[in-house]
């Protein structure tokens, strides 16, 4: 089949299951929802991999194919303004597709047996095609504007969802929230698109790095608060989308939505698009250093700030969100720091070992009849055998132990945190401080809710039992690619150990696409500084820290809760105020919903009823009150209307005479 | 045959409603079903009749298009009956003979009173609609833009709610003080061009874009502030807006949506047709104020509907943020920009046309339109939740909807002449969310808190097609732009033209015949 075809009908399939689900299905059967729903996703995977592993492996350049004429619009200069629909497929957004096709797959097979219970289930497997579909757009699209239509199409997906459940208000809210927080972000995305049509006169992927290419260093030079415009504004993109400060308020009230799509959307595919929208505009953003260290400076910080808000949670899907957040914080920082490779690897693993989590922490709310406090689980693991093992083994690659796929992509990027060419020790340290903060978190939920005594209510308890095959399967699969996933990007001393020389898989993989940042940065950067030993010893260090956290909490929390609850007392009102997520919300509330509301209320009030009104509404009333004194008031409008018009000629013949 | 049809078309789509609206008063008064489908018949055959000229419209050429001239009043005072259509009128008279069909099948249930009266007027307003965007000539257009006020005073003073004589009384002063200073420009210019050209008096606009272009620049911003007076108060640009949300809230459903949908894009057709080609000068000088007062509109506009309690006031309140957008586009005189704007008039048309039609489902179910009586209406009424999702997407200008095009063009042609203005015009995009997910929230999801809600019932198979209908268009025009467009693009870069070379607009009255275009016709 020609490549154009099936990248065509990559996309199509998810939005044809859509409608045929939205629309057909709203009558039919659970199964067949459910079956119509999951082989929109699974066909595009097969033929993602047919295209993946074919003819894009083979190629450096993109596959391309322009479907249709989105705008087109004539110039007086003569010249055309054109933006085509089009598609294209590389390695970078490659990787993508199958993370998205392949967990996608996976998910919706869950799905179909986790919302069993549900009512119109039609309306969520509608809402995950089009998810879906929106997604494919994002990173198959050619130009920025395809990107931002499945940039915005994820979020509108993502209100749909979050909100399923809509017969409590809180859950739409929270849809709202999310909506509103990425719209925000999208202003970011929109103001650097036209930064770019005005500066490089194009949005096009491919015609950007070509112009770039050409361009002379003066051309830099002159330009270089616009370039680091956009990347600033790309960066608030970022921030909206993949939940950094200052925008990452949304995620953690996302977890409203159901399981499934917490591991889909809000763990392994839309939240990380800011990561493949900076490694795709990787050979922009490199040419301002201010954006680069912004980037990792924010990546850093956040990476930090969620860890310690995760510690103190016990919401088994609130450790699990704000855990997100601060790994979203770790890719962003690898982009930041100018290692774009490693935050798509920890992407990918990611994906994997989260969704695998979310999925896990599914089985788990399903069998407890949708209990999520962990203080009131525990000892589970006997109850849940194959849920168990597997969440320990998602537990074990996030909180990256050794030979786990956590453990070589997240020190890659810490590695390169401190060596990089926009590295700095101190993004080092934050991010070692966040890896130990999440080795905490997580061993703290496995313990809780897996070992030590029942804390299950007797009513629960008798029901428990591990869930069925549609549920336990991607687990497993999952399971074994949060394992192994991180051996494709294995650091070079372990390498040179196993005897393995030159690059690892994802550099290897991805050095088409990501060529021109890599090359400049070696250009004005020069090398990355610090070589084995030092990648040894920042590896021992975290390695060593982890073990530590872990084991300090094991012993704190292998009796209960209650162990964590008097340590977390003793620290007081720093305590209450990390419970309390730092009050950002409150914050936001106070300094920017309300003044904004107020002013709302004060236009209206004072601008619109007062002053425009009041002043505007008494001329009428004048010319009213004058027409009024030359016949009685009941002759109606339009003879009023034409005593106005017998007043119009008035003055035009008293302007005639005038001029 | 076509030829014939060719260089009578533009006067049958402006009679035949008026014709169909007398024959309305020839058919039985009791047969209510046969009245109502008689005109909703109309406006379908009207509808078909302006296809033809999307058939036979040359799209690279900017002049006008199916021209016919009749002598109307005596010869000296140059005063004919010109019609035409050029790629700027050509859109928005599909989009009226569109949305016209629309409107008459919501009124079967809307109206309930004097339904044969309410049709004539109704049809009497398409054809007045379609005059004023046709007509050539000064005088015609004046003569349509006031026709059009006559049946919309009556659509609201007569079928309107509480306050019904209040605001279609603020509506047609606004409109008429307005259009009092739109006829001084107007006349001034007629006695200019009859010195400037010896005696030769007429109305004709092509040769007055002649004349017009060439005053000295001090005239052309007198004449250009009269004009955008008058186009402003009917867009409604910040600060003339405050008889919108009155007139809207007031406004029977069908009246409302041909409000919005057609009757504010008279405005900013008025801008492109007039203040701008007419007056390059000005408008050029004039165009940072524009801007301003727009993005001052789309950000007040905003916030305001952010604090309503009225459903349909929430609404009114967003067109005027979502027009400033409009005038925001056009005034940054660039290609994008102007394109968006045009694109935006039509997008607008349909999304809150659509906005209307879904409040007056619930308020005929209801007859209430305050947001705290709703709430979860997705539980009873789930293609309407699913109706009202889409019209807010097409609202809030999501990808894949006509409004991102439109916003996106102007936001660019804006971000090109105005930087900063037009990262403040972005914020809008963001309130736009706010206040139109709010509404959603409070009418569409949540628990169902009003026990009267619990047995309303569904939209019906009628509802549904005229509410399905619009859903399509939404999206429809979210990728079908760039054959959309197509026909727009001559005629707005002259304007464009005219603007950035300080020139007159060019234009001449052209006519078609065998498929050809016949450009040596002129007027006179």
């Amino acid at each position: 089949m020609n490549f154009q075809v099936t990248l065509t009908l990559v996309l199509l399939f998810p939005l044809l299951g859509a409608i045929v689900n939205g629309f057909l299905l709203r009558k039919a059967p659970r199964v067949v929802v459910a079956i119509v729903g999951t082989a929109a996703i699974a066909i595009p995977f097969v033929l993602s991999c047919l295209l993946v592993f074919g003819p894009v492996r083979n190629s450096v350049a993109p596959i391309r194919v322009d479907l249709f004429n989105w705008i087109s619009l004539k110039l007086l200069n003569g010249g055309m303004f054109n933006i085509p629909f089009s598609l294209s497929v590389d390695r970078l957004s490659g990787t993508l597709l199958l993370i998205i096709t392949g967990i996608g797959t996976l998910i919706h097979i869950y799905a179909s047996e986790y919302m069993r219970h549900e009512e119109g289930v039609y309306r969520f497997f509608a809402y995950l095609n089009l998810f879906v579909f929106s997604m494919l757009s994002l990173v198959l699209g050619a130009n920025m504007l395809v990107t931002f239509l499945g940039w915005e199409g994820v979020g509108v997906c993502s209100y749909l969802l979050i909100g399923y459940w809509y017969q409590d208000e809180a859950n739409a809210r929270a849809g709202m929230k999310a909506f509103v927080a990425n719209r925000v972000g999208d202003l970011g995305f929109l103001i650097a698109m036209f930064m770019c049509v005005v500066v490089f006169g194009t949005i096009d992927y491919t015609l950007l790095g070509e112009r770039l290419a050409s361009l002379p260093a003066a051309f830099f030079e002159a330009n270089s608060i616009q370039i680091t415009i956009i990347g600033l504004c790309l960066l608030l993109g970022v921030t909206g989308k993949s939940a950094q400060l200052p925008l990452y308020i949304w995620l953690p009230d996302a977890m409203a939505g159901p399981t499934p799509v917490s591991a889909l959307i809000h763990a392994a595919t839309m939240v990380t698009s800011g990561i493949y929208l900076m490694s795709r505009m990787s050979f922009l953003l490199v040419h301002s250093s201010t954006v680069m260290y912004t980037i990792a400076a924010v990546g850093a910080a956040t990476a930090l700030f969620a860890a310690t808000i995760g510690l103190v949670q016990n919401d088994i899907k609130k450790v699990l969100a704000y855990s997100t957040v601060s790994q979203l914080g770790f890719m962003v920082l690898g982009c930041g720091v100018g290692a774009f490779q490693y935050g798509v690897a920890h992407l990918m693993t990611h994906a994997f070992f989260k969704a695998l989590l979310f999925l896990g922490a599914g089985s788990v709310i399903h069998a407890m009849h949708h209990e999520q406090d962990i203080r009131k689980m525990g000892g589970l693991l006997k109850h849940l055998p194959i849920t168990g093992w597997t969440f320990i083994i998602g537990t074990l690659a996030i909180i990256g132990f050794p030979g786990f796929s956590g453990f070589f992509s997240k020190d890659e990027i810490l590695f390169y945190a401190w060596t990089g060419p926009f590295g700095h020790p101190a993004f080092w340290v934050a991010g070692a401080l966040a890896a130990a903060c999440t080795s905490f978190y997580m061993v703290r939920l496995t313990v809780l809710v897996f070992f030590g005594k029942s804390r299950v209510d007797h009513h629960t308890a008798e029901h428990l039992h591990e869930n069925s095959w549609p549920m336990t399967m991607p687990l497993v699969i999952l399971g074994i690619l949060a394992f192994i996933g991180g051996y494709i990007s294995l650091p070079h001393g372990i390498a040179g150990l196993l005897g393995v020389h030159g690059d690892n898989v994802i550099t290897a993989w991805l050095s088409p696409v990501l060529a021109p940042a890599i090359e400049y940065m070696h250009e004005v950067q020069g090398a990355a500084h610090g070589g084995a030993s030092l990648e040894w010893a920042l590896m021992g260090t975290t390695t060593i820290s982890m073990v530590l956290m872990s084991l300090f909490a094991i012993k704190l929390y292998k009796n209960g809760p209650e162990g964590g609850q008097k340590l977390a007392n003793s620290f007081g009102r720093v305590y209450a105020l990390v419970l309390d997520k730092w009050r950002i919300d409150e914050l936001y509330q106070f300094s920017v919903i309300e003044p904004l509301k107020c002013l709302g209320d004060v236009f209206f009030k004072w601008g619109d009823r007062a002053a425009i009104e009041g002043v505007i509404n008494d001329g009428p009333k004048g010319i009213y009150l004058i027409t009024s004194v030359l016949s009685d008031l009941q002759t109606g409008l339009v003879r009023n209307s034409l005593k106005l018009m017998f007043l119009s000629v008035v003055i035009i013949c008293a302007s005639l005479i005038l001029f | 045959m076509i030829n014939f049809i060719s260089h009578w078309i533009l006067t049958i789509l402006i009679v035949f409603p008026l014709l169909c609206a007398a024959l309305l008063f020839v058919l039985p008064k009791e047969k209510l079903g046969l009245v109502k489908n008689f005109a909703f018949c109309a406006t379908l055959v009207e509808l078909v009749f302006s296809l033809h000229l999307i058939v036979y419209f040359v799209p690279d050429y900017s002049h006008f298009q199916f021209s016919q001239i009749m002598p109307w009043m005596p010869k000296p005072m140059g005063i004919d009956y010109i019609v035409g259509v050029d790629g700027l009128s050509l859109i928005l008279v599909l989009l009226t003979t569109a949305l016209c069909p629309i409107v008459v099948l919501s009124s079967y249930s809307s109206i309930e009173t004097k339904v044969r009266e309410f049709l004539a007027l109704f049809l009497f307003l398409e054809s007045a609609m379609i005059g004023a965007l046709v007509s050539v000539d000064l005088v015609l257009f004046y003569f349509f833009w006031e026709a059009m006020l006559i049946p919309m005073y009556f659509i609201i003073g007569i079928w309107g709610g509480k306050d019904r004589i209040y605001a279609t009384t603020k509506f047609v002063i606004y409109t008429v003080i307005g259009s009092l200073l739109m006829l001084v420009a107007f006349s001034y210019l007629y006695y200019a061009h009859g010195t400037i050209s010896g005696n030769h008096f007429t109305t004709n606009l092509v040769d007055l874009y002649k004349t017009a272009a060439t005053l000295p620049v001090e005239t052309q911003l007198w004449l250009f502030s009269a004009t955008a007076i008058a186009f402003a108060i009917k867009v409604p640009l910040f600060p003339f807006h405050t008889w919108l949300p009155d007139a809207h809230v007031q406004a029977p459903t069908p009246g409302s949506v041909i409000l919005a949908g057609v009757l504010l894009k008279m405005g900013t057709y008025g801008f492109l047709r007039f203040s701008i080609p007419m007056f390059p000068k000005a408008a050029l000088i004039a165009a940072p104020y524009m801007i301003t007062l727009a993005v001052i509109g789309i950000i007040y506009g905003a916030l305001i509907a952010w604090r309503q309690t009225d459903i349909k006031k929430l609404v009114a309140y967003s067109s005027v943020s979502h027009l400033g957008f409009v005038v925001a586009g056009m005034f940054s005189f660039t290609e994008q920009g102007m394109t968006g704007a045009l694109y935006q008039m039509v997008n607008h048309g349909i999304s809150t046309g659509a906005l209307f039609l879904l409040i007056g489902v619930i308020y005929e179910r209801r007859h209430t339109r305050e947001m705290s009586q709703f709430g979860g209406l997705a539980k009873v009424m789930p293609w309407y939740a699913f109706f009202f999702v889409v019209a807010t997407m097409g609202s809030v200008a999501l990808p894949g909807t006509g409004g991102f095009i439109g916003e996106w063009l102007i936001l660019l042609g804006t971000f090109k002449s105005n930087p900063i203005l037009a990262v403040i015009a972005g914020t809008g995009v963001i309130f736009g969310a706010v206040y139109m997910l709010w509404l959603v929230l409070k009418v569409i999801w949540g628990p169902i808190t009003v026990e009267e809600n619990k047995g309303l019932t569904d939209v019906n198979f009628r509802e549904a097609v005229i509410l399905g209908t619009l859903s399509v268009l939404i999206f429809a025009c979210g990728f079908a732009s760039a054959p959309l467009l197509e026909h727009t693009q001559a005629t707005l870069l002259s304007i464009r033209k005219a603007v950035v070379m300080q020139a007159p607009f060019e234009t001449s009255l052209a006519s078609q015949s065998d498929g050809k275009l016949n450009i040596a016709q002129k007027g006179q």
